[in-house]
Formats: structure tokens, C-alpha cells, sequence
């Protein structure tokens, strides 16, 4: 086999593995990554606080103007929904009550981008690599 | 020569169009490195499957049903009494647990009949957990017509659907003229121009061909539409309907009904340092402070004792009377007793009037004839005494240790005449030996710790004891103590001993029903990878004592290993 031959082999087989490698799984503002649909979105509790942010898949802000979310929240055994609103940028926002313990919370959001389906991620917290 | 180029570019251009494709086609939205394209399982029902640190969950639709099984992420148990609250387009709606069954929760809901996907989330409260698990359902939008034409695919099936049908009768009319084209084509040789025309020909034919036979899904004859409904497969209320099968890259697609039919049970591997071991075979010996053998020590006829000889497998208390021997006196030895007892009985008698004499001339004879008189009596007394039951005493043959007896080698009137035959063998359970043999004195020198399986898989703890420093056949004979012996075991039974040396290994400790053989004979484990299928991992094992195995290559840590039901799911086709 031709050196180039073997050279562009050797290229070719490298650059899907790149290409898809996945980032870290914190998020650009402290809080759990993980996959919705097409984007990315990012989940951040603080104190009773619980923020939603979306990036696409090259983690770039999304606007968000119009769209709706819901968070369905798993603290103490107990379930709540929480309606987060948009709250400029890439932000969503809404209020929960936490008690302040953000261990072991678990969380599902549905988020409805304006003209799209709405989408679907799960975030543990406490918990990462997950 | 130009019609083979263009086959080669034609199959060039086929597999760069499969390889790009596949990936595009495996996933919708994007994906990630990192995740190896699972094959799709075609699966007679919409299932969703999910999940969590906890839970993993497998929900099957079957009309307007929706059966759930919810087991333990780490080790497939069923899990029971957890309240299943299902949420999808926004309605909320809690299972109900099916009864008889472990871990099955039952929904019924009017969204299942709606095609299209449906994203789920399923809030679990179980006794000690509690989680939420997204997942989303396709219903397709045929799924009852499915069901209903999938189960008949006969040529007569076709035959009569394209007699129905106009445009199916077009389509069919256009392949054959396509046949008759290609025929006229391939007949004109050295042609390549007109090959190529008429392929294209054939093609354009074939794709307006393909436009006839992809109507939607308007009148398909008038007998499916009556038969639809009944022709949709009532399952069971468990949904046991699939089997579990091998997927074409080997590994295995196992439904949960199935899994739970099989009891199959994962632990999650852990990586751990063990000793490093050693395998030996030895046999169990009876200890020599625990088996006694019974031996005559004159030649004799056996007598039974006074509960009969005893059989073997009886027990018996150190100290009982087994059997008796009857001296055997041959006719020689027994008239010169007789003799000699006459002899003696003569004298006693010759004695005794002496005595009687002198005893009333007391006071008139010296006092010292009549003592010799009594010693000389008491003297013939003693032998005749000793002489006599040298004809009719027994000897009695006591168990010299409590325990069972494990051979008798006599009847009743058996006559022994060897001092070296062994009569009766007992053996104390309770104390029972192993006796092993090493091949390298390093290990001799180095054993400490030691377990031992039987051929029945009885496993016994071990104690070193010692090895000996003379070689027996080229080996070392070590000696173990089986700490707390159960039933069962038999003298000269073989065992395989697993004895820890020094040194450490590190790998994945793993039950050793875990490890089965593939196929080709090559140690494997079944990875749990996903709920409902299986991936045989090829693995370097060694044994860590008779009943746990340390994996030294071919297991990520973390993974799920199946542990109970391994063998069974080895034998899936």
C-alpha cells in the first residue's frame, strides 16, 4: 500500500471519532448537560430557583423567545411541576420548592421551541456521569 | 470492458451510500461518539425502553393497553408495590399493578390508539426508591393494519391482491416488460450503449411502476377492512407473545416476560484485588484420629454381638460390642486341654480329701501340711480355672472410635484366620481430611487458605494443615481439614481445590455460574446492555475460591454481568 494511500486511510478513520466526540457533561453556567431533542440543554438549580438553558448541538445559544417548558421535579419523594418561563436569552426560569436539598433531585423537562415538538431530557442531580 | 467499470463504480457508489447512510438512518436528532449503533430489534409491538441509576423499564403497547415491567437497574429484580404514575400529552394516570405477576403494571389509555410518537414520563415510588424516567412511544400508524396483513404473505396472497388491484396490475405488466427490454438488451452483444439505454429504460419503467404501488393506504379490498379487528392478535395480558432470539451480530434480544420466565439476574462489576490461586485435585481421607479399623487378633469363628454384626452406614459408639470370636481349637489342642483338665480335675480331687483328712486331725498334724494342703487345692482350682474356657470363651471386638461403619468384611460364622484382616472400618464424619497433591513446592510452601468442590458442587471450607517433605509419585502430598463437613461426603471422593497463595491479582470478582462457554468453547459472560438485550463478553478468568471467579480481561467495570440464568440465556438460538 501507497504511503498517501495509508496517510488518507488513516485521516478519513480519525475524523468521525473527532468530529462526534461529545463534550464535558457541565454545562456552560455550572449546571448538568444532557441531550432534548436537537439541543442541548443545560439545568441549574439554585436555591428554590430552577433555570433551563438551551444551546445547540455546537453548544450556542438559543433563543428561547416563545417558548414554553415544563419541569417535572422528583425532591423528598415528592413530585411537582414547576411552568418555566422565558427569562431573556437562553434562559428559562421558574420556581420550585427544593427545601434547599439539591441532592438526589430528579428532574424531567418538556420543552416546546416555538413551531417544534415539544422534546424531553431527564437531569439526576447529586449525580454526575449520568 | 465499459460495463464492468460501471458495475465497479455503481458498487463503489453503493457502499459509499451504506456506510454514510447507516449512521444517518440509526439516529434521529444527533448523536455522539462513544455509542456503538445497537441493531434494531424489530419488535411485534411499540416499546419503549428506559432507564435510570435505579429502575429500568420496559413499556409494551398492545392495543389500548400498556403493559409496564419495572425491575431493579443493578440486579433485574421485579420490582412490586411501587406506584407507576404514566404522564403523556398531558394527561397523568397511574398503573395498576397486574396481579399474579411480579413487577408488571397495567395502563389502559385512550392515547395508545393515536399514531404518531409520544413522549412519556414515568414517575416510580417504590418502598425505597423513588425516580422519574422520560422515554417516548411510536405508535405507528398501521399497527392494527399491520398486524392484520402482516400474518399473510403468501404468493396466492399476492396473486389475489394484484388481480384486485389496477395499479399493482400495471406495475406488474411494466416489470415484465422491463425483463422483456433487459432480454433484447444483454442479446444485442458489444453494445454497451444500448445495455446502458435500456437500463434506463427499465429503471424509468420501474419507478413509475414504484409510484403504482405506493398508493397510501386507501382501499386495500374490502376483506381487510372486515377483518381487521378481529384478526388483531389477542395476547395474553402478560404480552408473552415474543421469544427470545439471537441478533445477527450474536447478541441476544431477551423480552422481559422471558427474562422473567428464566429468573435472570445481574450484579454490576465491581473492580476488586484477590488472591491469587492455585487449582489442585485431592481426595477426602478420613482423619487418622477419626477412623478406626476392627481387626481379630486370634484365628476364630465370628459370633454376632448382642444387636447383630453391624451393616454399613450404621452408627456406632466407641466402646460397643461389634462382634464375637469363638477360638478356634483344633482337635489336637483340644484333647491335650482335655487332658491336661482331667489331669487337673484328678488331683483337685486327690487334694481336696487330703485336705478334708488333715483338717480333722487338726491339732495332731503340724499346722504347716495343712496349709500346703490348701495351696496345693487352691493352686489346682487356678488352672483348672484357667484351663477350662479356653474351650468356650468368646472374644469380644469393640468399635475402638464412634462413628459410621464404612466396611464390614464378614458374615456370622465366618471363620478369620489372618490377624492382619480387617474386620469392620468405621469413620467419624466430623472429621474428615483432604489430601491434595502439588506438583510445584513453591505452592506447597506458600498455601494458606483453600476451599474444595465436590462433583455434586458441594463446596467446603478448607484448613492447611501441613504438606509432607518426602514426594509421592513426583508430587507433594498436602493435607486440609474440611472445617464443619456436611452430609454426603464419602471416603476417597475426588474434589477440586482452589487454595490461595501469596500474591495479589486485581480484576472483576464475578459468582463463577456467571462465566458459561460460547459456542467455540471460550469463557464468556452475558453483559445485561440494555433492557431487553444481552452481549456475550469473551473473558480471561481465574478461579478466587469454589465458588466466585476473578475476570482478569474482557469487562469494563460497572458493567451489568448476569449472574442467575447465565447458562439458560447461553442456550438462545
Amino acid at each position: 500500500m501507497k504511503f498517501s494511500t495509508f496517510a488518507l486511510a488513516t485521516v478519513l478513520f480519525a475524523v468521525p471519532a473527532v468530529a462526534l466526540a461529545d463534550g464535558p457533561r457541565i454545562g456552560a453556567n455550572g449546571g448538568q448537560r444532557t441531550d432534548a431533542g436537537p439541543y442541548h440543554t443545560e439545568l441549574v438549580l439554585k436555591g428554590n430557583d430552577v433555570v433551563l438553558y438551551v444551546t445547540d448541538a455546537a453548544d450556542k445559544p438559543v433563543d428561547v423567545t416563545g417558548a414554553k417548558a415544563e419541569a417535572t421535579i422528583l425532591a423528598d419523594r415528592q413530585t411537582q411541576k414547576v411552568v418555566l418561563e422565558p427569562a431573556g436569552g437562553n434562559a428559562l426560569k421558574g420556581r420550585a420548592n427544593l427545601g434547599g436539598a439539591h441532592d438526589s433531585v430528579k428532574v424531567v423537562t418538556a420543552l416546546t421551541m416555538p413551531g417544534r415538538k415539544p422534546v424531553q431530557a431527564r437531569f439526576e442531580m447529586g449525580r454526575t456521569g449520568h | 470492458m465499459s460495463v464492468r467499470r460501471l458495475l465497479a463504480a455503481a458498487a463503489v457508489a453503493a457502499s459509499v451510500t451504506a456506510s454514510v447512510a447507516a449512521p444517518v438512518l440509526a439516529h434521529e436528532g444527533h448523536a455522539h461518539g462513544g455509542e456503538e449503533p445497537k441493531p434494531v430489534v424489530a419488535m411485534a409491538a411499540p416499546t419503549l425502553e428506559t432507564s435510570s441509576a435505579d429502575f429500568e423499564l420496559v413499556a409494551v403497547a398492545q392495543g389500548r393497553i400498556l403493559l409496564v415491567y419495572l425491575d431493579r437497574f443493578t440486579t433485574n429484580e421485579p420490582v412490586n408495590g411501587a406506584v407507576v404514575e404514566i404522564t403523556a400529552d398531558g394527561e397523568a394516570m397511574t398503573a395498576s399493578p397486574v396481579s399474579g405477576e411480579e413487577g408488571v403494571y397495567r395502563l389502559e389509555a385512550g392515547w395508545l390508539s393515536k399514531p404518531g410518537a409520544h413522549d412519556l414520563t414515568v414517575s416510580i415510588t417504590a418502598a425505597d426508591a423513588s425516580d422519574l424516567l422520560i422515554g417516548t412511544l411510536e405508535i405507528p400508524a398501521t399497527a392494527a393494519v399491520a398486524t392484520a396483513t402482516g400474518t399473510r404473505g403468501g404468493v396466492s396472497d399476492v396473486l389475489a391482491r394484484v388481480r384486485q388491484d389496477s395499479g399493482l396490475l400495471l406495475g406488474a405488466a411494466m416489470v415484465f416488460l422491463l425483463g422483456v427490454l433487459t432480454t433484447v438488451a444483454l442479446t444485442q452483444r458489444g453494445r454497451p450503449r444500448a445495455v446502458a439505454g435500456a437500463v434506463l429504460i427499465g429503471l424509468g419503467l420501474l419507478l413509475a411502476g414504484g409510484t403504482a404501488f405506493a398508493h397510501g393506504d386507501e382501499d386495500h379490498g374490502q376483506d381487510d377492512k372486515g377483518k381487521s379487528p378481529a384478526a388483531i392478535p389477542s395476547t395474553a395480558p402478560t404480552g408473552a407473545s415474543e421469544s427470545p432470539r439471537r441478533l445477527p451480530d450474536g447478541s441476544l434480544y431477551v423480552p422481559k416476560p422471558s427474562q422473567r420466565l428464566l429468573s435472570i439476574r445481574t450484579t454490576v462489576a465491581r473492580s476488586q484485588e484477590a488472591a491469587r490461586t492455585v487449582q489442585l485435585i485431592g481426595q477426602i481421607a478420613a482423619d487418622p484420629n477419626g477412623g478406626g479399623h476392627v481387626q481379630a487378633t486370634q484365628i476364630g469363628r465370628i459370633e454376632p454381638g448382642d444387636k447383630g454384626l453391624p451393616y454399613v452406614g450404621q452408627r456406632v459408639e466407641a466402646g460397643q460390642i461389634l462382634a464375637y470370636i469363638a477360638a478356634a481349637v483344633n482337635i489336637v489342642d483340644r484333647s491335650g486341654i482335655q487332658q491336661q483338665i482331667a489331669i487337673v480335675e484328678q488331683e483337685l480331687v486327690i487334694a481336696e480329701s487330703r485336705l478334708q483328712r488333715l483338717r480333722k486331725l487338726e491339732g495332731s498334724v503340724p499346722q504347716r501340711d495343712i496349709e500346703e494342703a490348701e495351696a496345693t487345692l487352691n493352686g489346682l482350682r487356678k488352672r483348672r480355672a484357667a484351663l477350662s474356657p479356653t474351650l468356650t470363651t468368646k472374644e469380644a471386638l469393640r468399635a475402638p472410635i464412634s462413628g459410621i461403619v464404612t466396611a464390614n468384611n464378614v458374615k456370622v460364622g465366618q471363620v478369620i484366620d489372618g490377624r492382619d484382616q480387617v474386620l469392620f472400618e468405621i469413620v467419624d464424619p466430623a472429621r474428615l481430611m483432604i489430601e491434595a497433591v502439588a506438583f510445584d513446592p513453591r505452592v506447597a510452601n506458600t498455601v494458606h487458605m483453600a476451599s474444595a468442590t465436590t462433583a455434586d458442587g458441594v463446596t467446603l471450607a478448607l484448613e492447611h494443615l501441613g504438606h509432607s517433605l518426602a514426594l509421592r509419585q513426583q508430587a507433594i502430598p498436602l493435607l486440609f481439614r474440611i472445617i464443619a463437613p456436611p452430609q454426603g461426603l464419602a471416603v476417597g471422593q475426588p474434589v477440586r481445590i482452589v487454595a490461595q497463595i501469596q500474591g495479589m491479582a486485581s480484576g472483576i470478582v464475578l459468582p463463577r455460574k456467571s462465566v458459561v462457554r460460547s459456542g467455540s468453547g471460550q469463557p464468556i459472560v452475558w453483559q445485561h446492555e440494555s433492557p431487553q438485550r444481552f452481549v456475550a463478553r469473551p473473558v480471561r478468568t481465574q478461579p478466587v475460591d469454589a465458588n466466585t471467579v476473578l475476570v482478569l480481561a474482557g469487562v469494563e467495570p460497572e458493567a451489568r454481568i448476569v449472574t442467575d440464568g447465565a447458562g439458560l440465556l447461553n442456550q438462545v438460538r
